[in-house]
């Protein structure tokens, strides 16, 4: 099985409570390798050196084409080197900030999806995750992309604020947010949620055709032929 | 479980086979539930194994999981099956993102000897233990799995041996083994016939 | 035929699918419903409750994890706190600072508990001993040996302390006699993390990584129930102090319920979706409610009037940057005490003296015990 190796899952569950929750899941490998740590001096200052390695890597970016890359990789390696996220050691979230803060001028970056998904990594620690999408906003960061419109929507519809969720999928759609495929899907699926939970709220607005599909139909198909007609 | 297993000492063959076919159809359930291939408000929780287990009560899903238990438990019952695999395949790409491997182990293929009960009983409270263990992993799985973010659905493998019969809505398939995968081992469970393990291999991007 | 045995396939095996399509979902998943859940609303309040924290204190290099227990203040108003290999005992009332214990290089400590009387300090160890300090002197009585991994949680019932391990074996240690081991109680699968006596010594509760909450009567040594309702750890426990048969419990990540049982039934007479990991559960000495702290994903401190028809949320606080990992209630019940791997520690003063005085329950007396 092309060679990689089976972590068993002991390990994992004796630290089960110390993995923190992630949309894009955790490497075996990774947990294993950082809850088979040694609690030694020496491992800590291993730690310690390769991390400073990391900081040298982003200090020193002047001759290279793609100065993110080892932001990128930085922020990879405290991922799996604490599973269970930020803290006083991990320093993560002072890494998302240092990250974030360090790009938004760069023009390189407005629209990579990579430097996005640094903020949108970010958002969750901060106060108000929805100023943060504002900020994005009037930095014209990210926002060609779908998934700006769907983790700002979803944050609002994580507050029962359907209305608002409901704007920023139209907004969207407006910008012909990308992948046009998943956009569609994404606020199809919204739209049959919000259907269900806050239908007052579509009545405002001039009813999507897809929406009233969804209404009418009952049974939804979500088959990808339905949402290419538009 | 109740109306096959023996009171006498040890489980049969039969009783073994049945219990493990059954085994199958919770742990699908439970995949199904945890992975988000159906709704959660399609399953209901109900007391098994001396924990809450979740299964569906969508009749065409339950219908459709219940003609794979039927024949597996068949083939287990001739003791002609290697491999029960779950396949997790998102719906539009067709990629496989997840594959969950069960392992079946026949202890003890000689029926004479089962018949004279030579082996050892394990006790029924012993087996349902182990199963327990096994599920709680199965839960805790997903502290580490990526979240399906996009629509998956699921098929059945078996690994069958070269002479079993072969209903014909069981066609001949490549094992769909993940490339580049992370793979977890589960631990297993054993009746006095049968040993089960369980790995799981998933892909990150 | 080697490759076909590289990859684990036999010549013998045919590979074979079940061809018919599963069927297709009713409806769209929710697949954010994980990590993106509705926030529950909070009642408005009926009394005001600080929502910062009175005094912040450093607590550098506490170790982050879950299954350990490293701060207890104790009826005599010192606030244990163990940060690695060392133990540190502030006083409450003075604001000094004392090193109560350092262990072994080699080891680390996994779990602190006072006394009831605040005179003894029980240090569970990564190595599986657990030791007993003396408050007044800062010195070590003893050690006690038995447990095969480490000891995180522990709980005193008079001159009895209770000890869980990583082995899942609970130990009952009579610290008074040189045979200290009086008792076992094997029940737990997986790492014990949460350990409790009725304060009137008759029931014991405990709770594991195997997700199973277990309530055992004083002096048995099989479980009175086993409960598998949680789906995720089980650290948090806390009983009544108004009504002694009635046990708070709360899960992990996965998890995030807190379940009500009746001890004398077994039966579950409330359940909450608290939103996060709990980490800890108090019950409020001076009016009916709950608090509880937590991890994954808010981090906060919550308290929830509690009635029989219900729980209802009063605050939440986003206590600290981090997992409010151990926590500890002050004598009088009226300042929480917490701490992260943010390093700090902080204390909460969730009840005013007003209330103070028309407490529900009356202060225990500490009994007075020896240690050999």
């Amino acid at each position: 099985m092309s060679g990689s190796k089976i972590v068993n899952i002991e390990t994992i569950e004796f630290q089960k409570e110390n993995i923190e929750p992630r949309r894009e899941g955790h490497r075996a490998r990774a947990l294993e390798k950082a809850f088979t740590r040694d609690p030694s001096e020496s491992a800590i200052k291993d730690i310690e050196a390769t991390k400073q390695s990391y900081e040298e890597a982003i200090q020193n970016t002047g001759t290279t084409d793609d100065p993110l890359e080892p932001w990128l990789k930085y922020i990879q390696w405290t991922l799996e080197t604490f599973p269970q996220g930020d803290s006083n050691v991990s320093e993560f979230v002072r890494l998302l900030e240092r990250c974030t803060q360090h790009f938004l001028k760069d023009p390189l970056y407005q629209n990579d999806i990579r430097y996005l998904k640094v903020w949108l990594r970010y958002a969750p620690y901060t106060n108000d995750p929805a100023e943060l999408f504002s900020f994005l906003e009037v930095h014209k960061i990210g926002l060609q992309f779908s998934i700006y419109y769907e983790e700002y929507a979803n944050y609002f519809e994580s507050k029962g604020l359907y209305a608002k969720a409901l704007s920023i999928y139209n907004r969207g759609q407006e910008r012909h947010a990308r992948p046009a495929l998943r956009f569609e899907e994404r606020r199809r699926e919204f739209l049959y949620r919000c259907m269900e939970k806050a239908p007052d709220c579509l009545k405002e607005q001039t009813l999507p055709e897809t929406a009233l599909q969804i209404k009418f139909e009952n049974t939804l198909s979500l088959g990808s032929d339905s949402s290419s007609s538009s | 479980m109740a109306t096959t297993v023996p009171t006498r000492s040890s489980l049969s063959l039969k009783g073994s086979a049945k219990l493990v076919s059954e085994f199958f159809e919770y742990a699908v359930n439970s995949i199904l539930f945890q992975r988000g291939i159906y709704p959660p408000e399609d399953f209901k929780v109900v007391r098994k194994y001396g924990i809450n287990m979740l299964i569906t009560i969508d009749d065409e899903v339950k219908a459709y999981i219940r003609r794979i238990i039927a024949q597996l438990h068949r083939w287990m019952y001739r003791g002609k099956i290697q491999k029960l695999v779950v396949v997790i395949t998102d719906k539009d790409t067709g990629d496989d993102l997840e594959r969950w491997q069960f392992n079946v182990e026949i202890l003890c293929k000689n029926e004479d000897s089962i018949g004279e009960e030579s082996k050892e009983a394990k006790p029924e409270k012993e087996i349902q233990n182990e199963i327990q263990a096994l599920i709680r992993q199965v839960t805790a799985t997903i502290t580490f799995l990526p979240q399906l973010d996009t629509r998956c659905t699921f098929n059945v493998l078996v690994y069958a041996d070269k002479d079993s019969e072969v209903p014909t809505d069981w066609v001949d398939s490549d094992p769909r083994q993940l490339q580049n995968a992370e793979q977890v081992q589960l631990r297993s469970f054993s009746t006095n016939m049968h040993k089960i393990d369980c790995q799981v291999a998933y892909r990150m991007n | 035929e080697t490759i076909a045995e590289a990859c684990g396939l036999d010549l013998n095996t045919r590979i074979l699918a079940f061809k018919p399509a599963p069927p297709e979902s009713r409806k769209p998943v929710d697949l954010r419903a994980q990590y993106n859940r509705p926030a529950k609303p909070v009642a408005s309040q009926v009394r005001r409750i600080m929502t910062t924290p009175e005094r912040v204190l450093d607590a550098p290099g506490i170790v982050d994890d879950y299954y350990l227990n490293l701060l207890d203040w104790s009826s005599v108003n010192n606030v244990a706190i163990a940060l690695e290999s060392n133990v540190y005992m502030w006083n409450a009332d003075t604001g000094d600072v004392a090193a109560l214990a350092s262990v072994d290089e080699s080891t680390y400590v996994a779990g602190v508990k006072w006394s009831q009387d605040g005179a003894f300090l029980g240090v569970g160890l990564g190595n599986g001993l657990v030791e007993i300090y003396d408050a007044e002197t800062c010195t070590k009585l003893r050690t006690m040996a038995g447990h095969q991994a480490r000891v995180g949680v522990m709980s005193w019932d008079q001159h009895i302390l209770s000890s869980g391990s990583r082995s899942g074996a609970i130990h009952h240690h009579d610290v008074r006699i040189a045979q200290h081991k009086v008792g076992e109680l094997l029940g737990h699968n997986s790492e014990v993390c949460g350990l409790s006596w009725r304060s009137d010594g008759l029931q014991l509760a405990s709770g594991g990584n195997d997700n199973v909450v277990q309530i055992w009567d004083a002096r048995s040594s099989v479980p009175r129930f086993t409960k598998t309702n949680h789906s995720a750890a089980v650290k948090a426990l806390s009983w009544c102090p108004w009504q002694s048969n009635l046990l708070a419990t709360g899960g992990g990540t996965m998890d995030k319920k807190i379940h009500f049982w009746n001890s004398t039934t077994g039966a579950r007479v409330n359940t909450i979706d608290a939103g996060s990991q709990v980490t800890s559960l108090w019950w409020s000495m001076h009016t009916k409610e709950i608090i509880s702290t937590h991890g994954f994903p808010d981090n906060n401190l919550s308290i929830w009037s509690y009635s029989s028809m219900g729980l209802v949320k009063q605050v939440d606080i986003p206590a600290h940057d981090t997992r409010v990992l151990y926590s500890s209630m002050s004598p009088d019940g009226c300042v929480l005490a917490t701490a992260a791997s943010d390093e700090n520690l902080k204390f909460w003063k969730v009840y005013d003296n007003e209330l103070k005085k028309k407490s529900v329950v009356g202060k225990t007396s500490a009994s007075n015990m020896m240690i050999r």
